[in-house]
């Protein structure tokens, strides 16, 4: 990989965790660095599409992912959360919400209650 | 109930169950833990959970899914019987999923909160100043819960996620409760 890019003017680069973590850093060193990335660091960087598109969202929104079905996943999110509070919600915190609510599905009926006597049950 | 960015909001194991859980018997419950979830998400607060969350709801889920296989119908069954008057058999008669059988899902649930840049993991910065605090208020609180509530005060929380009622008496320490 080279160690510098010639991009033209207004390249948008799409930045993957894994991007981040192993291409850029240290290029010698066919290991996995030693380096995490911070909550700070990845809450700041820049996703466009998130400014540009707001108005847009499902279809505009699904530029790379590893989702499959993400198009259908941001729809039925959107059932499930109304309009109006699924458009507040940021391109990242709707795939977030989509990776991990409803994710912990072990084949069978989860009873709430019950999972409630026994965290009651455990912690005491 | 206002939550801004600067509300700290620390969210207890069953919330977490409820909003991850893939199918469950309270359909309407899971659905609340969803929106709740997403509007915090876009107050942009900060949103917390301490390890002892994590370890309650790992516990929770997998004793919630009962017996992997039945290698004692006798003995199943009699602690079955027994069980609606408070009484249980050590051995009964089955085994358990181990944590092994659910890690996956549980791996990719908690990398993800964990990665994710609006939620924090909180700890004691002075743990023997947070086991005193602790042990200040076992006259309302049953240990875990003097402990969930420490963790709470000692990183300025503002609101705790939880139905359980034991919790409304945080909001004499300042900490006001959000049902879902």
């Amino acid at each position: 990989m080279p160690n510098t890019l010639d991009l033209p003017y207004n390249t948008i680069i799409g930045l993957t965790v894994s991007t981040i973590e192993f291409p850029f850093i240290n290029t010698e060193n066919k290991e996995k660095p030693d380096v995490n990335i911070n909550k700070d660091v990845s809450s700041s960087l820049y996703y466009p599409w998130e400014e540009s598109f707001k108005e847009n969202l499902i279809s505009n929104l699904v530029v790379e992912s590893d989702i499959p079905n993400l198009v259908t996943l941001l729809m039925e999110l959107e059932e499930d959360l109304g309009s109006d509070l699924f458009r507040q919600l940021s391109y990242n915190d709707k795939v977030f919400l989509i990776k991990t609510s409803g994710s912990l599905d072990f084949g069978r009926i989860i009873d709430l209650n019950q999972v409630a006597k026994n965290i009651e049950d455990y912690g005491h | 109930m206002v939550i801004s960015g600067d509300s700290i909001i620390y969210c207890d194991a069953n919330f977490l169950v409820a909003y991850g859980a893939g199918k469950t018997k309270q359909p309407e419950k899971q659905k609340n833990a969803k929106k709740l979830f997403a509007s915090l998400l876009v107050s942009k607060c900060k949103i917390v959970f301490s390890t002892l969350v994590f370890d309650e709801v790992w516990n929770g889920i997998r004793r919630e899914l009962g017996p992997k296989t039945i290698t004692d119908y006798f003995r199943f069954y009699l602690n079955k019987i027994i069980q609606p008057v408070g009484l249980a058999l050590t051995n009964y008669g089955a085994v358990e999923h181990s944590f092994q059988d659910i890690s996956s899902d549980l791996n990719n649930f908690t990398n993800n909160l964990l990665n994710y840049p609006s939620i924090s993991i909180i700890q004691l910065d002075n743990p023997r100043a947070g086991i005193l605090e602790a042990l200040s208020i076992l006259n309302k609180f049953k240990p875990r819960d003097a402990f969930h509530l420490t963790y709470a005060r000692k990183n300025r929380v503002t609101h705790i996620v939880t139905n359980d009622q034991k919790f409304n008496l945080s909001s004499t320490c300042g900490i006001d409760v959000i049902n879902y």
